[in-house]
């Protein structure tokens, strides 16, 4: 793990390009994420399922981190996994699943100052050295609602960039020995959160920050060329709040009725030729497990598909189709989104 | 002031010297020198010396308080001294200015100018009465809230209680009294060896071969402020073969005081390493050691060798070479590489030939290519190249060697503790000391005062005491302390074969690197 560090602390000029340009993919990801989900002209003909409305939630984090310059800390002594801790906010379903975040943490080091000779082999000096850095990271990011309706897990991506503050202090310090400044940091993070109750949810992420060219000018960081002071994150938090622990997606916009050669999304069934008792999809309708538009939907069959109509319930239809992964499968779909044999 | 160009001059004419010593040496009669008296005289520290060698008298600008004797009073209570005549008044708050004059006027004291005070204080000089007396009235005037001396701040800095210390610019020049509060003169488990002309560990009167006939009795003192309980490891005299180094001519003591003399005792002067211990061996004979002995003043490269060697077996991470000559040094190199294959850092004089043809001094000429040895030039209190510092691409490194412009300058030299010339004679060429004894003079050596000296093996101890404390502190790797003594060395307008990495700052070293700085 630590050789990966420092791999890429080898490469400081692709470092400081890469935050910005993966903050942009993941900003453009999440464009394209919600263009897929986008509504086309004809739903709005059709009623649109619930959707969750605007939520917050305020967080409270612990982590490790993974600094890049693990050599220097290593050098003056200190833990080369710190622990952080920290909070912050985060609003849900700004945009379909869009969130945005707010979050500030900090961690705190003592060891002790050192000299580190030509071959690189580090000389602790006994004087004690405090390293303090908070973090403040305002990031935007994408949530991914389960398959499987009965789960409680969001898995989420986003990035974005932030402020950090370091200080570091020694006893004996003359004016201008020790440090306080503030430089622009970038990260990219990934995680998952699991809703234990309507209000409270667990969350874990993996992060990584970039903070170009805070370190490297002075000091044993010079002596290993480590200029980043960013690095992996890990981390857990507790989310308290209300909405947005839950994406319902809308129906699918209305498909070509000429079925297409590409894949659409991984779900969605091809047109089968089916019995005479069979109906007929009409547009792309969402299969449900219930009778409930506000579940996760099954799957997404294609406008053509005949399915075997078993038995008509008000507005739902119960109908069993082919399903290309689990074979014959049951489930119900809206009544206007197929078509009866007897209206064949 | 040239005889105090010290040993480097003694060796640099003394080429017949080095073919003498390179010649096979005749059986050491034994004994050289022998006690006669058992009881270690204490030596006596002397204040300077002003005649009858027509010495100078010490500037008093420089040798006293810049401030009047009657400056500050002492405070019987906390032992704190407080300016003389002056008190801080704190006045009620809402006091007109007439409530303020009266009060002021009536306790016989008045305003003195300052900047503006905070919060209703003022700063008033008082009359004749006593202080107590001047509180009492101010505070029955009505109009004050409460009063206090006004006690002298100091920096908040080590500085050493020893009388010479004031003289001691050099250690302010390398930023030693801030380092000293970081590391404070190292640990008493470095043992540092003084290669040189040796420093007397004892005490009391031996006797030694008078070329004139017989025996002449010689009194020593024990080393005044640098020898204490278990300090002393392993001395080795390699002029008269045994273990007493006694010094007689004073080089070696005044070398030794800079690396580790005792410090805030009151006596004497500061060192830079004062805790370590001190393995002095003695390799160069004075003009006396040559008349007893009957041969040159000097050392020769075989002694300084077998030094070095000798000092690397016995335990000493830190050598000082403050001495040198002008012929090649391979076998004073291959000791150099010994000892620091053994874990020593060496300090070496890099010469004091620049004003006299600036040729190049063995065995300093070898450390650019040994990591772990340093040849150090010396600068003057302008911080720049004392005119006598030889420069060459050998030079790495420069600390304070200082530039006398008249003897017993003690405002332009490196000052320690070493003997009082008067008694010793020990600059007289070894003719005129002859003559001396003939005359019945008897040189004797239990008298010290603080000596300015000149000249780069007054520097090199500066190196090597630093280098004792950065030891002491971890960094135990010669070639390490090099790098560290280099890379925190203060640029200063000097060349870089005059000073190599610029001027050794300690308190930079000491304390090393934070991440970022």
């Amino acid at each position: 793990m630590t050789d990966r560090f420092v791999m890429l602390t080898l490469r400081p000029a692709r470092l400081v390009m890469t935050p910005a340009i993966l903050v942009a993919s993941i900003l453009t990801c999440a464009s394209i994420a919600a263009a897929q989900g986008e509504p086309t002209s004809s739903q709005t003909t059709v009623p649109q399922p619930p959707r969750a409305s605007i939520g917050i939630q305020g967080i409270a984090m612990a982590g490790v981190n993974w600094p890049s310059a693990s050599k220097s800390l290593e050098a003056v002594g200190m833990h080369t996994k710190p622990i952080e801790f920290g909070g912050g906010a985060q609003v849900t379903n700004i945009w379909r699943d869009l969130f945005a975040q707010v979050s500030a943490s900090r961690f705190s080091e003592t060891g002790e100052r050192a000299f580190v000779d030509d071959s690189g082999k580090a000389f602790p000096l006994g004087i004690p050295l405090t390293v303090k850095a908070t973090y403040l990271d305002v990031s935007v990011g994408w949530k991914f609602a389960s398959s499987d309706p009965s789960s409680n897990v969001l898995t989420y991506f986003g990035g974005g960039a932030g402020r950090v503050n370091y200080t570091e202090s020694s006893p004996f310090a003359q004016s201008g020995d020790d440090v306080d400044t503030s430089t622009t940091s970038y990260h990219v993070l990934v995680g998952a959160e699991y809703r234990l109750l309507a209000w409270l949810s667990v969350s874990g992420d993996v992060r990584y920050r970039w903070v170009p060219d805070l370190l490297g000018n002075g000091g044993v960081s010079a002596a290993y060329g480590e200029k980043d002071f960013g690095g992996f994150h890990a981390g857990a938090g507790l989310r308290v709040g209300f909405g947005g622990h839950r994406m319902r997606k809308s129906p699918p916009p209305d498909a070509d009725d000429t079925p297409s050669n590409e894949p659409r999304e991984p779900s969605r069934l091809p047109a089968r030729t089916q019995p005479s008792d069979s109906g007929t999809i009409v547009g792309s309708a969402y299969v449900y497990l219930r009778p409930d538009a506000r579940l996760e939907p099954l799957r997404v069959l294609e406008s053509g598909t005949s399915v075997k109509v078993l038995q008509e319930n008000g507005d739902w239809i119960r109908i069993q189709f082919s399903d290309h992964v689990l074979g014959p499968r049951i489930g119900y779909v809206q009544r206007q989104y197929i078509q009866l044999p007897k209206e064949q | 002031m040239t005889r105090r160009l010290l040993v480097v001059a003694l060796l640099a004419g003394s080429t017949g010297l080095l073919a003498v010593a390179q010649q096979p040496t005749a059986p050491i009669e034994a004994p050289r020198k022998e006690r006669l008296n058992e009881t270690a005289t204490p030596g006596v520290l002397r204040p300077p010396r002003t005649t009858p060698v027509e010495l100078p008298v010490i500037d008093d600008s420089v040798a006293q308080s810049p401030w009047p004797q009657d400056f500050w009073e002492i405070d019987a209570a906390t032992g704190a001294r407080y300016r003389r005549g002056q008190l801080l008044v704190k006045f009620k708050e809402g006091a007109s200015t007439p409530a303020r004059a009266q009060a002021m006027q009536r306790s016989g004291t008045s305003r003195i100018a300052t900047m503006p005070l905070p919060q209703n204080w003022e700063l008033v000089a008082t009359a004749d009465a006593s202080l107590e007396e001047t509180s009492a009235a101010l505070i029955r005037s009505g109009s004050v809230e409460t009063v206090s001396l006004n006690y002298e701040a100091r920096p908040f800095q080590f500085r050493p209680n020893d009388e010479g210390f004031r003289l001691q610019w050099n250690f302010d020049a390398i930023q030693l009294p801030s380092a000293w509060q970081i590391n404070p003169g190292a640990k008493n488990d470095v043992i540092v060896a003084v290669v040189d002309s040796g420093m007397n560990t004892t005490g009391g009167t031996f006797a030694f071969r008078n070329p004139l006939g017989g025996t002449v009795s010689i009194r020593f003192a024990t080393a005044v402020d640098l020898v204490s309980d278990g300090r002393i490891v392993s001395p080795f005299d390699f002029v008269y073969n045994d273990n007493q180094p006694l010094d007689t001519e004073g080089h070696g003591t005044h070398v030794a005081g800079t690396i580790g003399q005792l410090t805030n005792n009151n006596i004497g002067a500061a060192g830079v390493a004062y805790n370590v211990k001190l393995m002095p061996l003695k390799v160069l004979a004075s003009s006396w050691d040559a008349l007893f002995l009957n041969r040159p003043v000097g050392g020769s490269y075989a002694d300084i060798a077998a030094a070095i060697r000798y000092a690397a077996d016995n335990g000493a991470k830190v050598l000082n070479i403050s001495i040198g000559g002008e012929g090649a040094a391979p076998t004073v190199r291959d000791a150099l590489q010994y000892a620091v294959g053994k874990g020593a850092f060496i300090a070496i004089a890099a010469g004091n030939s620049a004003d006299d043809g600036n040729a190049a001094e063995y065995p300093a000429f070898y450390a650019p290519e040994i990591a772990g040895v340093m040849a150090v030039g010396a600068v003057n209190r302008s911080l720049k190249r004392a005119e006598y510092s030889t420069f060459h691409d050998y030079v790495e490194i420069c600390a304070p060697g200082g530039e006398l412009s008249a003897d017993m300058d003690f405002e332009h030299g490196v000052t320690q503790v070493t003997y009082d010339e008067e008694s010793t004679l020990s600059f007289l060429p070894p003719g005129t000391a002859l003559a001396f004894l003939r005359a019945g003079f008897r040189p004797t050596f239990d008298r010290f005062q603080l000596t300015p000296y000149q000249g780069t093996s007054m520097a090199s101890p500066h190196i090597a005491g630093v280098a004792a404390l950065l030891y002491s502190q971890g960094i135990q790797s010669p070639a390490a302390i090099e790098q560290a003594i280099k890379k925190f060395a203060t640029s200063i307008d000097a060349r870089k074969d005059e000073c190599g990495a610029g001027l050794v700052d300690a308190r930079r070293a000491v304390r090393g690197l934070g991440v970022s700085r």
